[in-house]
């Protein structure tokens, strides 16, 4: 290929990237409109623009606008813009296209750690005399989320590491250490859930019921430490993609990068699990849809990603409380039950070639 | 609905006539079972019912509430009339927060276990009430607490005597000597409750002997039960069963509970939907009245309840 | 991984008695105690004539009969069933992890037998049949997956993951769509061996018979299928079809455990990795003819134990078995798979 070639290449990249960038962007403010338009209640457009833009006593219908969907709409944005940068930065870290937190048992070790910190916690220091309920503040729940990440993801890499570190291997491990930790939910439900077995049950299906401004505000500070790295992130993910032995030689240090990659990926993952449970195969999917849009450019990725997860997540939310009203399906469901099948098709057309 | 519940209604709604022109008591404080004071500034008309007990509470007030949670999409069926024009709120664990804003709710009350966690949400659109509902004194202070809330706080005083005076009644008059437990079916597995939880906890009252007996962790409230084997079912051999079951689940073929004395005498009964949330003033002495008669048959009447409503016996027959 | 070498038939006596011997003990042992311990009554004196006795009359003699030897069978019978599903799934897949509940089987029967009991309230005795077809659909999507790649280890694993993944979320919106179930179904989840009947070892002893006689009596073609596919053809085998054959018989063991236990994981796992390790690197322990059977012995000995421990009250309480198999059958994996490289 000439040098022309390529760099006409190059520019063809360029705009195709602005132009998906621009489409996305168009539809994920459509989306965040349209959602606040659904549900149970009856709320028009006309509603949404005086939220918006007049501060004056609301009527009911505005108050449905101010204080659930939009809130709901925000925080499945950011939980949705996490789990997809989470899941692209593990694809690439592990140069795996089935990695993903959820996969790698990151998500289950958050899981387990909140699902402890909620029920075990209340069966040991609860004083019944007193009817009051032990609950850890909600502020803390990420930092515990983090903990649990932090250590099955410890577990993933001491189980996989032989003499180096293996992607598959690690992808294995971490599918192992999940199945394990989820049996290990499962035995903290049934043991300690007396009657809140339910709730912990719905929670793990990944919703954002009831979710709000406040559980936004416990994330911002992650999806911004987040922003402020990935930058930096761009380049070595990109040369990590091809291999260890490739990175190096670029000059890249290899350890150090992994490790904080790693950290982005997990924190990301933790932050989002403790606001709205694991909701699932957001992570896989989307980096998939993303190389489908717009190629390889790592920095290119992470922000369509990002955008493709905030549509997604925000669009089956929208989806599971406007089908089945009064009824609300979780969001984690819905992203599992769509994500798989999606998920299968794109296994078959790419994993083999890319492996 | 016919029978008993008519004539409950009618009696508290002639009672509710000269109430209603009592001094208007608000605004009022309530501390509830989570210990936070809610103060409610005036009459509420329009309440939300999270769980059957607030329907209940309202129903038994002579009010309707504006919306209550469901099981499956269907309600208490035993509040019959009182909730035809009561919006449908989902499910209990995720009441939609849509409809109660829609519809201006002005009183929250639900289950402290299920409703708890989303006490913020329900702050925002209202006063929220949560009530802990496993014991008969929860049930007690629930409905003293729920009537002062309504605005009828001499009323929950005297339900609550009322009943007590009920109890103390059919205490005198049951001989005794009869054991029974409450199970839960579990598909093909049993979960038997303590003593502590209502409407077990009426067992003690009635002169029945629980098999069960109390719970071997006192501290451990929300214990209320545990799985236990039909071995050990047999063990126990209780002469009464009192059956919960998930509705559509197809009966355990065990050849134990065929030589359960309890199915052998046909004193296995499949209880209706008020069983399993018997707190409110309607549900608690529907259900004591019938317990009363299904373990002494010839010294209590049979309440008449309609079709769904009143217990089954079950044969286990495939 | 060593104990993968194919080899011809040869008996190693001593290692093979040996095992043998251990995994017979264990089960008799645990089996005894199963019979004698329980709320009814609790001693061994008291065994003989409750198991001889007339079960009309004697209430300890119904226990027995009707209620601790049927469930006692099904722990054999289902860790048989499970050690055996594993053992040949990882001979067809060459794949040390082959195992029903990484490769979408449980997976699968498990979301039909859910979708079947809380859904449809299909009654018990039809569970099987409806966790064979979604055990079915599990292997088949998981395979059709992995074919590709000829069932390399790591695309199987993490196919049969996504899968197991899929099954799950159905499962839980099966739970939703009926809450009621939400706690029954939470606990058949964990997989159980209380509560079983004479009906559930009607149902799965032909299935776990047939499957050990097909395995053994078809143990050449497993051992042929373990050379890589070019050299099995070679030998004038239908690979295709032989493979297709062995995992039906697996999903079939598999749907039958589901459908009665619960979703009971790891076991079919362990099991036949016990038994290499027990047969040493001789060649028998590449030998399905001795192979099978040893796995089926263990994984039958390991449910005896573990149901053994959970009805102890060593944890205080009664627990559901399936729950000491997952910690146990996790803890042994893990231990395994970081001691092997794959």
């Amino acid at each position: 290929m000439s040098a022309r070639d390529d760099a006409d290449a190059q520019i063809g990249d360029q705009l195709r990237f602005a132009v998906t960038t621009a489409v996305l962007i168009s539809c994920a403010i459509a989306l965040i409109v349209l959602s606040q338009g659904f549900g149970a209640a009856s709320a028009s457009f006309a509603d949404l623009w005086v939220v918006l833009t007049r501060d004056e006593a609301l009527t009911p219908a505005q108050q449905v606008i101010a204080d659930i969907r939009l809130p709901r709409a925000l925080l499945g944005a950011v939980v949705g813009v996490h789990f997809a940068i989470a899941g692209l930065i593990m694809q690439s870290l592990l140069r795996n296209p089935l990695a993903d937190p959820g996969v790698l048992g990151v998500s289950s070790g958050a899981s387990l750690a909140v699902v402890i910190s909620i029920l075990v916690a209340n069966t040991l220091w609860a004083d019944p005399e007193r009817f009051e309920l032990v609950y850890f503040p909600s502020a803390s729940i990420p930092f515990i989320a983090l903990v649990g990440g932090l250590c099955s993801a410890a577990l993933v890499l001491w189980m996989s590491w032989d003499r180096g570190l293996n992607p598959q291997r690690m992808a294995l491990a971490g599918v192992v250490t999940g199945t394990i930790i989820n049996a290990l939910i499962l035995v903290v439900i049934v043991g300690f859930g007396a009657g809140r077995a339910e709730m912990a049950i719905l929670w793990l299906a990944g919703t954002l019921f009831g979710r709000g401004y406040e559980n936004l505000q416990a994330m911002l500070g992650w999806t911004m430490a987040a922003l402020f790295i990935l930058p930096a992130l761009a380049r070595p993910l990109s040369l990590l993609r091809f291999g260890e032995d490739f990175a190096r030689t670029m000059g890249l240090p290899v350890g150090i990068w992994r490790v904080v990659a790693a950290l982005v990926a997990i924190g990301l993952t933790a932050s989002a699990v403790s606001a709205a449970g694991p909701i699932g195969f957001v992570g896989l999917v989307v980096p998939h849809i993303a190389r489908l849009l717009i190629g390889g450019n790592m920095a290119h990725l992470i922000v369509v990603s990002a955008l493709v997860g905030l549509i997604l997540t925000v669009g089956t939310d929208l989806v599971g409380r406007a089908l089945f009203v009064p009824l609300e399906i979780p969001v984690g469901i819905i992203t599992s039950l769509i994500g798989v099948p999606v998920f299968l098709v794109i296994l078959q057309r790419n994993l083999w070639r890319l492996s | 609905m016919q029978g008993i519940v008519c004539v409950l209604l009618a009696a508290l709604a002639v009672m509710c006539v000269p109430g209603s022109a009592v001094a208007d008591p608000y605004p009022v404080t309530i501390v509830d079972d989570r210990n936070v004071a809610v103060t409610i500034e005036a009459r509420p008309q329009r309440i939300s019912s999270l769980g059957a007990f607030a329907a209940d509470m309202a129903a038994s007030l002579g009010a309707e509430p504006m919306g209550t949670t469901t099981y499956n999409g269907v309600r208490a069926l035993y509040l019959g009339d009182a909730l035809d024009g009561a919006v449908d709120l989902g499910s209990m664990l995720q009441p939609n927060l849509e409809l109660m804003t829609e519809n201006r709710t002005d009183l929250i009350i639900g289950m402290r276990r299920y409703t708890e966690a989303h006490a913020d949400d329900f702050g925002r659109l209202a006063p929220y009430l949560a009530y802990e509902l496993l014991t008969y004194e929860d049930s007690k202070r629930a409905i003293a607490s729920a009537a002062a809330a309504m605005g009828h706080e001499e009323k929950g005083a005297r339900f609550n005597t009322e009943f007590e005076e009920l109890v103390v009644d059919h205490a005198a008059k049951a001989p005794g000597g009869v054991s029974a437990v409450f199970i839960w079916l579990w598909q093909d597995a049993l979960f038997a409750y303590y003593d502590h939880p209502m409407p077990a906890s009426f067992l003690g009252a009635l002169k029945v002997r629980n098999v069960m007996g109390p719970s071997p962790n006192p501290l451990l409230h929300e214990n209320a039960g545990r799985p236990i084997s039909y071995e050990e079912l047999l063990a126990l051999d209780p002469d009464v069963l009192m059956i919960y079951r998930a509705e559509g689940n197809s009966y355990p073929d065990n050849p134990a509970l065929r030589r359960l004395n309890a199915v052998r005498n046909n004193r296995a009964f499949h209880v209706g939907y008020q069983y399993s949330q018997p707190h409110g003033p309607i549900a608690r002495e529907l259900v004591f009245r019938e317990m009363s008669h299904l373990f002494y048959p010839e010294i209590f009447a049979k309440p008449d309840l309609g079709e769904g409503i009143a217990a089954e016996p079950i044969s286990f027959e495939q | 991984m060593k104990a993968f070498r194919p080899g011809t038939p040869h008996w190693p006596g001593g290692r093979i008695g040996g095992t043998v011997l251990f995994g017979i003990g264990i089960c008799a042992g645990c089996s005894l105690f199963l019979l004698s311990f329980g709320s009814m009554f609790a001693s061994f004196g008291r065994l003989p004539s409750a198991l001889f006795g007339n079960a009309e009359t004697s209430d300890a003699a119904f226990v027995v009969q009707q209620l601790r030897l049927p469930r006692v069978l099904m722990g054999l019978l289902v860790g048989a069933a499970l050690g055996t599903a594993g053992a040949m799934m990882q001979a067809i897949t060459r794949n040390p992890l082959g195992d029903p509940s990484l490769t979408g089987v449980t997976g699968g029967a498990a979301a039909a037998v859910v979708f079947a009991f809380v859904l449809v309230g299909a009654p018990v005795g039809t569970l099987l049949i409806w966790g064979t077809f979604g055990g079915m659909a599990g292997a088949t999507v998981t395979f059709a997956l992995a074919r590709q790649t000829n069932y390399s280890p790591v695309h199987l694993t993490l196919a049969g993951m996504a899968v197991s993944l899929f099954c799950f979320a159905l499962i839980q919106s099966f739970m939703l769509a009926n809450s009621q179930s939400l706690n029954s179904t939470y606990f058949w989840l964990i997989g159980n061996l209380a509560n079983r009947t004479w009906r559930d070892v009607s149902l799965v002893w032909p299935l776990v018979a047939g499957g050990l006689v097909a395995g053994i009596v078809f143990a050449n073609h497993l051992n042929i299928l373990m050379f890589d596919e070019d050299n099995a053809r070679a030998r004038g085998l239908a690979v295709a079809r032989w493979r297709l054959f062995f995992g039906m018989v697996s999903v079939i063991l598999t749907a039958g455990c589901v459908a009665t236990c619960g979703p009971i994981s790891f076991v079919g796992l362990v099991a036949p990795h016990i038994a290499r390790q027990a047969l040493g690197t001789h060649r028998a322990a590449a030998d399905h003819r001795i192979l099978l059977p040893v796995a089926a012995l263990l994984g039958a000995a390991i449910m005896s134990l573990t149901d053994t421990i959970a009805v102890s009250r060593l944890l205080g309480s009664e627990v559901p078995t399936g729950l000491l198999s997952i910690v146990v059958g996790g803890v042994a994996f893990l231990v395994l798979f970081k001691r092997k490289s794959l």
